[in-house]
């Protein structure tokens, strides 16, 4: 058993697990990882079974451990790793002994990394799922300078610490793809048209519930009274203002604003990484391109795997594997 | 002309089959009667359905089953009710909520009534003899929207949501009343508590009410109230 104590901990910062599947027809949000491959792969660097991660915003986060020892790793985006006054590489597994103290601090870019300990963190559950729901409180609150972190189970692998894979690989660019509608009849065809054509730039207004875009004013053709319908992950709904809000993983379960696309699940959790002020340029594909990215993506993102959980070989291996993930990378971006 | 239902996607994660626009208590039969056939049939691959006013949404998951496929299987499935009369085969309960009306409870009552030009009775009395429909879910887990608010008195939400409003409130907003689970701000006027939390996170099923119920609020008195909620 492992205790440790928060020092410092930024707005948004929660428990995550995989989320709560299938109670949106209860109203309630699935939730999850902002960045779910991150998730994924501090799992497999340290050989855990899928359990619950602490998602640290870009507010940052102190602890300190107070008994115990227990290995970690750190995942998403490059954020900056301090153990003990040493800095370490982004994506790096560690392993923290009493008296250790983490500092994890935004860095280059990225929104969200996720802390997972070779251990079984000790967290609520609500319906199967230890993710917290910012809002309801339903499962806990967002963590917070005093709290108590409680990990069991607690094991060292046998495993090389260090960095397990470079992320410069899944710095997000800034083209997203997009499927139009449900509602993209409801706008201006120009409107249309600016979604595709024109640069749009992520706003402050940047939570777990989901970001404002900011870019040309997306107009709707007259005034329209639609009743609430159901709301999925990826959805760009547009208010009155016309900045079109890009829904993430604690959405509501339905909205009554008309939705003029839906980014694709394959770059989904590449715009939550993304930065306030960076900037998107929106490709619209088919249904059947979109499905064919994700069958893609869930390719890359297994061996990119499997390679994570040999990263502990060689730093000659490591290195080419890189390589080949690098080459993979670009074969299907190109 | 009957230019629905229509298949609209969702990028690659769901669908939606729009029904129609409008809120409409045979629009929202056919949707009842979708969610069931479509539990029947459970096709590989579907996550889940979400039941609303107009249509249902479908998630599904793209490594298994393609659109094009989900939408051939979906299209059998509504010529079937289609050519059925739309019978909901699952049960669907009647539920009969005890709910205060007192001042102390109805933070919004005289506003209202100010407003509507009816009396806080009058109010009180047409909102407890409406027979009223779950017609789906949404804002906050276990908010169940429920339809037929008598029309006398509907009205717009409020302009500015009032932050914190606490859970058991009854509300009514448009054409719909919502009884609060959890505390969360809201534009919508609060005219009583109930004596029920229609979520209770502690059940292996929390939510008390199925999209499709039927729900009426029986208006008691604070003294009545107090001893229903202690016992």
């Amino acid at each position: 058993m492992a205790h440790f104590e928060i020092d410092h901990a930024g707005p948004l910062i929660t428990i995550q697990d995989k989320g709560r599947t299938g109670f949106m027809r209860f109203g309630v949000t699935p939730s999850g990882p902002m960045d779910r491959v991150a998730y994924l792969a501090a799992h497999h660097a340290l050989g855990a079974d899928l359990g619950a991660a602490i998602e640290i915003s870009m507010g940052g986060l102190s602890i300190s451990c107070q008994e115990g020892q227990v290995s970690a790793c750190i995942t998403g985006g490059d954020f900056k790793i301090t153990l003990d006054g040493e800095i370490l590489p982004s994506w790096s597994i560690f392993t923290l002994r009493q008296g250790s103290r983490l500092q994890v601090q935004a860095g280059k870019w990225g929104s969200w990394c996720y802390l997972v300990f070779a251990g079984k963190m000790i967290v609520p559950t609500w319906l199967d799922s230890a993710s917290t729901h910012v809002g309801s409180d339903l499962c806990g609150t967002p963590l917070s300078v005093g709290n108590i972190i409680t990990v069991e189970d607690c094991y060292l692998p046998n495993l090389m610490a260090g960095q397990v894979f470079d992320p410069k690989l899944f710095k997000p660019q800034s083209q997203i793809r997009i499927v139009l509608g449900p509602q993209d009849h409801f706008f201006t065809s120009q409107s249309v048209q600016d979604l595709q054509n024109e640069k749009f730039i992520l706003t402050k207004d940047f939570n777990r519930q989901g970001v404002r875009l900011n870019g040309p004013k997306l107009k709707i053709i007259h005034a329209l009274d639609m009743p609430s319908e159901p709301v999925g992950r990826g959805s760009l709904q547009v208010p009155g203002h016309g900045d079109p809000i890009c829904l993430l993983a604690d959405h509501q379960t339905t909205g009554g604003y008309p939705k003029i696309a839906t980014v694709i699940s394959a770059d989904q959790d590449k715009l939550s990484q993304m930065r306030s002020g960076d900037k998107i340029f929106f490709k619209v594909v088919s249904v059947e391109a979109a499905i064919v990215a994700a069958k893609i993506a869930h390719e890359v993102e297994h061996s990119f795997y499997h390679i994570i959980k040999d990263s502990q070989k060689s730093l000659e291996e490591k290195l080419w594997n890189s390589n080949l993930v690098s080459g993979i990378v670009s074969d299907i971006n190109s | 002309m009957n230019i629905y239902p229509q298949i609209k996607p969702i990028a690659d994660i769901g669908l939606l089959i729009e029904f129609g626009q409008s809120i409409d208590i045979s629009i929202h039969a056919q949707i009842l009667a979708m969610d069931q056939a479509m539990q029947d049939a459970s096709i590989l691959g579907v996550i889940e359905m979400i039941p609303s006013y107009a249509s249902l949404y479908v998630g599904y998951d793209p490594l298994i089953i393609i659109y094009e496929d989900l939408v051939l299987n979906l299209e059998v499935l509504i010529s079937e009710i289609q050519k059925k009369q739309i019978k909901i085969q699952g049960e669907k309960n009647h539920w009969r909520i005890p709910v205060c009306y007192e001042s102390k409870f109805s933070p919004d009552l005289e506003e209202l009534a100010d407003k509507l030009d009816l009396s806080t009775d009058a109010i009180v009395t047409s909102h407890s003899s409406a027979i009223y429909t779950v017609y789906m879910y949404g804002f906050a887990p276990g908010y169940a929207y429920l339809g037929g608010l008598p029309s006398k008195i509907q009205i717009p939400r409020k302009s500015i949501p009032i932050m914190g409003v606490k859970p058991k409130s009854v509300m009514v907003a448009g054409q719909q009343s919502l009884i609060t689970t959890v505390t969360m701000p809201s534009g919508w006027w609060v005219i009583g508590k109930s004596g029920i939390n229609p979520l209770n996170k502690g059940l292996e099923q929390p939510f008390m009410f199925g999209v499709g119920d039927t729900i009426k609020f029986e208006p008691v008195k604070e003294c009545e109230f107090v001893r229903f909620v202690q016992g």
